[in-house]
Formats: C-alpha cells, structure tokens, sequence
C-alpha cells in the first residue's frame, strides 16, 4: 500500500512543560470538563416542563392485534386511570370488534348540504377532540359552481347565512379506503384496517412519523403537535380503544366512523347532528340499507379516484 | 483471536489522541459542542412541548428535519463514488481516500438517524421498528426499507472502514475476501439506499409533485453531484490540518464526477420543468408554488432561483478548464454543495405539501428551535466526523501502529514529520 | 510557547462560551415555547341534533302546546273562507297567522340557550321575521306557482288535508299530501336517503327515527332555512391562514397566478 508520506520536516520536541504547567493545563481540563458537563446537564432543563412521562406499562405495551383479551383488559384499565386522573371524570372504556358481515360505507349528499359546520363540531364533541390547538377531521370546503377543483374551494368562509348562491358544500373526513396508502406507509403497522371497513389507529403504537399524513391524498389524518386539551366538562366518557379515547401528543388520529357508536349499531355523530340529513351511512354488505340503495340509484362519485385508493365515501347530486 | 486484542489496543491508543491538537482543533470542537449543546436544549423543548414547537402543521407535516435527512442520505452516497473508480476502474491514488469517504458516509448516516429521530412524535417508541421485537412494516413500507438500508450502509461502512484501518496498523495487506466483497455490496448498497429514499417520496399518488419517476434519477444525480463536492473540500481541509498528503489528481478525480453529476442533474431538472409547465394541468400548482409563488404565497420564490443560479453557475464552471485550479473547483463545489442542499430540501420536501391535496395553500417557516435543533444535529455530525478523523489519520500516517506500539504517542503538530527516532523513555 | 499560550486562551473562552449557554438554558433566554391563543369552545347549538322545526306531529308527541293549531277556536265549522289576492296574484296569508307560532321554528336548533336575540318590530307592531326563518309570505315552488291555500287544505274541513287524488290525511299525516306532488322525493325518503334518519343503522340494536317532511320544511314556505355556519378552522399561530380571500375570477378559471 502506499504511503502518502513526502520530505518530512525536522521533528519539533513536544514542550515539556514542567510541574506547573502541568497542574495548570490539568486545571483547565478539569474546568473545561466541568463546565461542560453543567453546560450538558443545563441544556435538559426544559425536561422539567415535561407533564406527560409514559408510565411503564405504555411503554412496553404490545400491537393491539397482539394483545390478548387479558392484556386489553389491564391496558383499558389503566386508560380508564390516567383519563379519570386528568379529567376527574370515570371514563367508560371499551374495546368494540368488528361485527361480521359488516362493510361501512357513507353516502353524502352534495345537493343538501348547506355548509353549517355543525358535522365538524358535533365530531368534535364526540371524539373528544383537542380544542387547543384545534383538531377538526371533518373539513367543510365551500365550492363555486361548476368545478371540483378544491384550490378554488375556500375552508374558511364565515359570516353571513349558509348556503351562499352559486356554492355547494362538500365536507371531507377519512373516506376508510379499501386500497389505503396510510395504510401501505406505517412503518410499525400501527394503522390497518379492520373487518368492517374502518382504517383505525393503534395511538399507543404510533411513532409519530407522519408518513400516512403525507400518505393521504384526502387530508384526512391528524397529528398531536402539542399534548391535546379537552375542556373537562366537554369530555365524552363513552369511550372505545381504538376511537375516541384521549390521545396523546405525539400520535397520529382521523376519523374513525364513530367507532364507539357505530360498532354498537349506531349512526356516527356526524350523521346524527346534520340538519338537512345529507349523510348516509350503513352496512354495504346489506342489500337493504340506505346505502346500497344509494349506490344502486344514484349517481354517485369519489374524489380522486384517479390515485385508486378506493374510497368508502361517496359523493351525489340529487337535484 | 488475538486480534481482538490489537484491535482493542489500536482503538485505545486512537481514542487518546482524539482530543489532542493545536488551539485550533480545540476552537472547532468547542464551537461544534457548543452548538451541539444548544441543538439538545432546543431538543428537550420539543420533547416537553410537543412538534408545536417547529413550525410544521397538518398542512406541511415535514419540515427541515426531513429535507436535511435527504440530503444527508445524499452525502452518505458520497463514498461510493470513491469506491468506484477506485476499485472498479483500479485508481489507486484514490485508495487510502476510501477510508476517508467511508467515514464521512458514516457520520452521514448518523446524521441522517438523528434527523428522523428528533422528527419524530413519539422517539421512545422506536423499538416498535426492530423486526420482531416491535411490528416491522417490511415490505410494504418504504420507511421500513430505509431503516433497513440506512443501518446496513452504516455497518458497512464501519466494518470497511474498522478492517482497512487495522490492516494499516498492523501493517498487513488487506485480505482479498474480507473487505472487496462488502466494497462491491457497497457500492450497489449506496445506490439502492438513495434510491429507497427516493421511493419514500415518490410512491405517494397523493401527492403529485413527488409522483413522478424524475425523483429517483434525480436524486442520484444530485447525491453524486454533492457528495463528492463535499469530500473535495474534506479532503482538502485534511491536507491542510495533518500531515497526511492527498494528491491534487484525486481532486480532480472527484472533479469529473461532480462535473458529469451536475451536468445530469441539471438536465434532468429541465426534464421536470418542462414537463410540468408545458402540460401545465392542475398538478402543476406545486411547482407553481416553488418557482413562482401561487395565489400571493411565494416563500420558496427566492430560494429555488438562488439554488437555480448556484447550480447553472457550478455547472458552468465545473465545465470550464478553469476549475482544474482550486480556487474555482472550490467555488464550484460549494455553489454546488449549497444548491443542491436548497433544491432538494426546500425545493422537494415543502412544495410536494402545498397545495394540500384539499387545496390550501399555507407556507412554512421553520421556528428558531426547529433551526437550532438542526444546527444541533450538523453539529454532532461534524463532530463526529472530525473526532473519527483525528482518530483514523495517525494510523494511516504510520503514526500510530502496531511496531510502535510500545512507545508513547506523541500528538504531531501540522506540517511536521513523525518522530523517525523516538527517544527511550 | 506561543502556540500553547493561545490554545489555553481557547480553552479558557470555551469554558466561557459553556457557562454562558448554561446560564442561557437555565434562563430560557431564547427558544421560549409561547402557546397560541386558546379556541373558544364550540357553542351548544353546534352539537345539538334537533330538527330546525317542530311539526304538529311532534308538539302533540312532547305534549306541547297545540291551541295555535286549532282552527276552529277562530274559525266557524262548515264556514268556507275566501282567499285573498294582492295586486300580483299572490294569495295574501291572512295576518292572523303571520305569526312565529305558525312557523313552528324550533329555535335550539340554531341558538344557544344564553344567546339574546334582538326582537325587532315592525309598524303595525307585529313582529319582524328574520329571513333565516321563514317569511310571511306563501312561497311555496318557484315563483309560489303553489299559490292557494286549497291546493292542500281542504276548505270545508280545516283540520284536514287533500292530495291532489282526492285523498283526505289528518295534520299529523302531511307526508303523504307532500308526496302527492312531490313523488320522487317520497320515493326517496320512504327508502330513507332524503331527510334525516337518526338513532341505529343496526336493525337489531334499535329504533331508527324518521322526519316527516315538516320537521324540516315549512309548508308554506318549505325552502330549508339558511343558517349561520359554525366557526371556521382555527388559523395557525405561526402560519398564514387559508389563502386570501378572494371569489373567483376568470384568471382562476384558467388558473393562472395573479
């Protein structure tokens, strides 16, 4: 191998420096690891403004599709804890499975929906979502007439009466595709999709990467920038594991059709709340139910549904 | 197994001399633990206070710790270009220098590990990524081949790196067997590393400015553009600090390389610009955003065309005989360097957030704790790479090797010889 | 000796520098995490599931008060009224029943409990309705092309209505005159796309409740009634809002930039 050595100099003798040289320069090591080490242990002082340690068991807590029935039991157990800690209200915390033979798909009416906002609170309420900062899944866009394309669409219309001449309405929530790119991302599989159609987060598995995020193409998912804060006396204690429980900072949340209400037989909230009965939501597999009914005569749309994710919500005009 | 033995004995006596040096070495170790030091402080803010300390949202949810980590990933491609001609096309004024890229790959990647870690929201749950321990994405998830590639380049590199250098201290040729194989595994590694990073981005059909195949060409091309111009100026700074010679024609070496590099790149931006401008269809509105701001919102205006400028400018000049001298090489290199740091964190990483996919448009604006913490993070990686430099060069000097081990090592000041007769103690 | 000299002057402002940045952390004098102003709760109404209105049929269920609804404490039985014209051809409802009570507006579906409403008064000292209510004309189809009383009520019997086909339904019962005219929107709400449907999706687990069309729609001026929408998003602290404000111009069309 060669060596990349070419005419060397004449050595210089390291100083010697003497005793006191030594001590002094031993001094200054000594200062400057000193120093330091305060400067290091100082940089961690906003530490002590930390209020959300995880406690042991969080930590080493397993995938939920891994826990078994004993294991979520204790773990509900301590949600129901920490929440009646925080909030000085005793929770109800379940875990709700999916029912067989069910596939949920909603249906929104575009003809009807006046743009009232009240869908986007009520879910709010609900799911004990994070007034500050505000977290909303439903966003409402106000369109012009005679285009879908959303840049033209406004979030933040207000004042005045709703609906406005020559508008219409559309709000957007996760559509719980059946090809779900959230779903393809997660690099720890902490969102999947379950039996019945919903895609649900495990918030105690998430890492906070925020790949589905970027994944989404409907905006639909939500991330804990800061710890969440609901108002106490606004705190829903019905509660499901994998829906409307307290989240914490640093996890990735969407709408879950209502988890807790919708696998007990229940319309979500959204749904209920709507005063012009413009959303639609059953069992597809039923060849009954007000959706299928939709989908067999409406004419019924999805949004991109050129990126083929496959949506579980559907759009119609009726008039 | 004696050679645990040697090796633990060279590292010993490599370690020692990690801190000794001139008024100068300690004035940049300073300044770097200093701003390491802030970057931590402005770390722990964030871990009590949540993400909400950055300036990201739901709207543009990755920010600076994203684009560094990409062009990061980029650098850390940087040694393969010294492995190729070296072992490929048998240059061997380039050999001892693979070391040197090596390393600075894996300094890299350390980088690029901190950069994901203090993006994100839960970084105690981690584990949940370990195959088998947590719930491993593989292989559906990108990230999970990222994870994958980057600790595989990192073992690499260390190994390489650990095994060349200790052949060179206990003045041995390398064995054929245990470093070419893992060179030439490195070599197909680093593209497929840069090209997995790509695919993060590029498998989004939600998001049509990264949607496109353009992503991973161009990647390449600018890894192998800034890489190597970064290694043009290590190498340089070392020539200038030790005493170890480095020849001016593995500059110019690495010259071509950025130059033919650049020359792609630029070629392929023309590609994506004229592309997204002359079909001009509603995804254009990113691009629109980038270069020319979009319904009054033109934050990243000034950026792009600054990086726009830096690389035609590079280019030119890497193209012109006059960057054989090292005054223009190295203008070109940190036009080049700083170009393409813009164009691909800025100009890929923010515009494929806005618009959003419901059609806002909001800017970022990182705060001043999401800047320090990346100033924190380069911190810690130059750090690293000059600790590893002071540690490695002494052997690769003869400084530092298994004959003298015996005798005490004494810190050579710059521009000086090794000691040829060492006095008995 | 120089070069040592200068390396412990290095050392010395290290030690410095690191004293000063572990006061600076202390101190927390820069970087300081300020929270953005809080979000005002959502108001009630926002989350209350009401109808906009309250049919007869669900003031008689609520044992409310139903005398506005009785017609013949006014009128004489088998006495058939005249409508009355205005100068236009529009049928003049009488002024008797321009009042809030006949429009059954349910007023918890928009309005807080606490909220003060402004009454205001016209003239005559009758009581102006705001337009999100309904107004105190007949305005039924475009144009009020349903312009007579008769069309629905029968004149002879008030407490009764007719269908088109001759068929007489209670006040409890307008559904089916509504779907009388209006067949392809019956068709839709019997199958239960059109209206609200609340309670289960879930057969098994409970009851569905279905509006009738009045819960919703005045009949006299059956257009929904406009609402004043809920809060928009919260704007971001440290970001610019929604782009700015601005309708649509033909520049959008062909979207250009401004």
């Amino acid at each position: 191998m060669p060596t990349p050595m070419n005419n060397p100099a004449p050595a210089t003798p390291a100083p010697d420096g003497g005793d006191r040289l030594n001590r002094r320069s031993f001094l200054r090591c000594g200062a400057l690891a000193a120093s330091g080490l305060a400067a290091l242990a100082a940089s961690l002082a906003p530490l002590r403004d930390l209020n959300d340690t995880m406690s042991v068991e969080e930590f080493l807590q397993k995938h939920y599709q891994e826990m078994t029935p004993e294991e979520m039991g204790k773990v509900l157990a301590r949600i129901t804890r920490e929440v009646e800690k925080q909030y000085e209200v005793r929770p109800h915390v379940k875990d709700y499975k999916p029912m067989d033979g069910v596939e949920f798909v909603y249906a929104l009416n575009l003809s009807r929906c006046i743009g009232c906002r009240k869908c986007v609170h009520a879910c709010v309420a609900e799911n004990n979502l994070s007034q500050d900062p505000e977290i909303q899944y439903i966003r409402v866009l106000e369109m012009p007439n005679g285009t879908f394309d959303m840049e033209k669409g406004r979030h933040d219309y207000d004042g005045g009466t709703v609906p406005r001449e020559g508008h219409y309405y559309m709000p957007v929530q996760c559509h719980q595709c059946k090809n779900p790119p959230c779903v393809k991302v997660c690099p720890v599989k902490a969102t999947w999709q379950e039996s019945d159609g919903i895609t649900v987060v495990d918030y105690d598995w998430c890492i906070g990467c925020r790949y589905c995020e970027a994944a989404c193409p409907y905006w639909a998912r939500r991330f804990n920038f800061a710890r969440p804060s609901v108002p106490k006396e606004r705190l829903n204690p019905n509660m499901s594991y994998l829906g409307n429980r307290p989240r914490q900072k640093g996890v990735v949340e969407k709408c879950h059709f209502c988890i807790q209400r919708t696998r007990a037989g229940r319309y979500p909230a959204c749904l209920e709340i709507c005063p012009t009965g413009s959303r639609k939501f059953g069992n597809i597999l039923d060849p009954d139910s007000a959706v299928s009914y939709i989908l067999k005569h409406k004419r019924v749309f999805v949004l991109k549904e050129e990126v083929g994710t496959l949506p579980r919500f559907f759009y119609y005009f009726d008039v | 197994m004696s050679w645990i033995k040697t090796y633990a004995q060279m590292l010993r006596r490599c370690i020692r001399v990690a801190l000794d040096g001139d008024w100068r070495y300690h004035l940049w170790l300073g300044a770097l633990a200093i701003v390491c030091l802030i970057g931590l402080n402005a770390y722990a803010k964030q871990l009590a206070y949540g993400l909400a300390v950055t300036g990201m949202s739901d709207h543009v949810s990755w920010g600076v710790y994203i684009a560094n980590f990409t062009f990061l990933v980029g650098v850390a491609d940087a040694a393969v270009m010294l492995v190729i001609p070296v072992y490929i096309y048998k240059n061997k004024a380039l050999s001892d220098l693979v070391i040197f890229g090596q390393l600075l790959a894996a300094a890299a990647i350390l980088m690029c590990l901190a950069f994901v870690v203090v993006d994100l929201g839960q970084p105690f749950k981690s584990w949940h990524l370990i195959p088998f321990v947590g719930k491993f994405n593989f292989p559906g998830s990108m990230l999970s081949w990222d994870v994958i590639v980057l600790n595989g380049y990192l073992l690499l590199s260390i190994y390489i790196c650990g095994y060349l250098i200790y052949c060179r201290y206990t003045n041995q040729q390398p064995k054929a067997w245990f470093w070419i194989p893992f060179v030439l595994l490195s070599v197909v590694w680093a593209i497929s590393l840069h090209a997995v990073t790509a695919f993060l981005y590029v498998g989004l059909g939600g998001r049509p400015f990264w949607n496109s195949a353009i992503v991973g060409p161009r990647f390449i091309a600018s890894a192998f553009t800034s890489g190597p111009a970064i290694v043009i100026i290590a190498l340089q700074v070392i020539r200038f600090v030790t005493r170890y010679q480095i020849s001016d024609k593995a500059l110019l070496t690495l010259r071509a390389i950025v130059q033919v590099s650049m020359l792609i790149n630029i070629f392929l931006l023309a590609n994506e610009l004229f592309k997204e401008f002359y079909t001009d269809s509603l995804h254009v509105a990113s691009a629109k955003y980038l270069y020319f701001g979009l319904h009054g919102h033109h934050a990243l205006v000034g950026w792009i065309w600054t990086a726009v400028v830096f690389n035609l400018t590079a280019m030119v000049l890497l193209v012109l005989p006059a960057s054989t001298s090292l005054r223009w090489l190295n203008l070109a290199c940190v036009l080049a360097i700083i170009g393409i740091w813009i164009e691909k964190g800025m100009g890929l990483v923010i515009p494929g957030f806005i618009p959003t996919p419901l059609g806002e448009v909001i800017d970022y604006q990182p705060t001043l704790n999401e800047t320090l913490i990346s100033f924190g993070v380069w911190a810690f990686g130059l750090l690293l790479y000059t600790l590893m430099l002071r540690t490695t060069v002494p052997v690769l000097t003869g400084d530092i090797t298994q004959a003298n081990a015996s005798q005490p090592t004494t810190p050579p000041t710059p521009g000086t010889a090794p000691l040829q007769d060492k006095p008995a103690h | 000796m120089n070069t040592n000299g200068l390396k412990a002057t290095v050392q010395a402002a290290i030690i410095v520098a690191f004293l000063v940045v572990c006061a600076g952390f202390l101190l927390n004098l820069w970087g300081a995490y300020v929270t953005p102003p809080p979000n005002p709760p959502t108001p009630f109404a926002f989350t209350n599931v009401t109808t906009v209105r309250l049919p007869l049929a669900e003031l008689i269920r609520l044992e409310e008060d139903t005398s506005g609804a009785d017609c013949y404490a006014c009128h004489e039985e088998g006495v058939v009224k005249d409508l009355a014209f205005d100068e236009n051809g529009m049928v003049v409802l009488p002024k008797a029943h321009r009042d809030l009570i006949y429009y059954r507006m349910n007023c918890a579906a928009c309005h807080n409990p606490e909220e003060e409403v402004e009454v205001e008064y016209d003239d005559d000292l009758n009581v102006i309705i705001p337009a999100a209510h309904t107004n105190a004309v007949l305005r039924h189809g475009t144009h009020s092309r349903n312009n007579n009383c008769y069309n629905c009520h029968v004149p002879d019997k008030l407490t009764l209505l007719r269908t088109r086909s001759g068929q007489d339904y209670p006040l409890t019962e307008s559904t089916q005159v509504c779907g009388g005219c209006h067949g392809t929107t019956l068709r839709d709400w019997e199958a239960g796309i059109h209206g609200r449907w609340n309670g289960f999706w879930l057969d098994m687990a409970g009851e569905r409740t279905r509006e009738g069309c009045a819960a919703c729609h005045d009949p006299h001026a059956p257009g929904f009634p406009s609402m004043n929408p809920g809060r928009p998003p919260a704007p971001y602290a440290q970001l610019e809002a929604t782009r700015p404000q601005h309708e649509a111009t033909e520049e959008d069309d062909a979207h250009t930039d401004e």
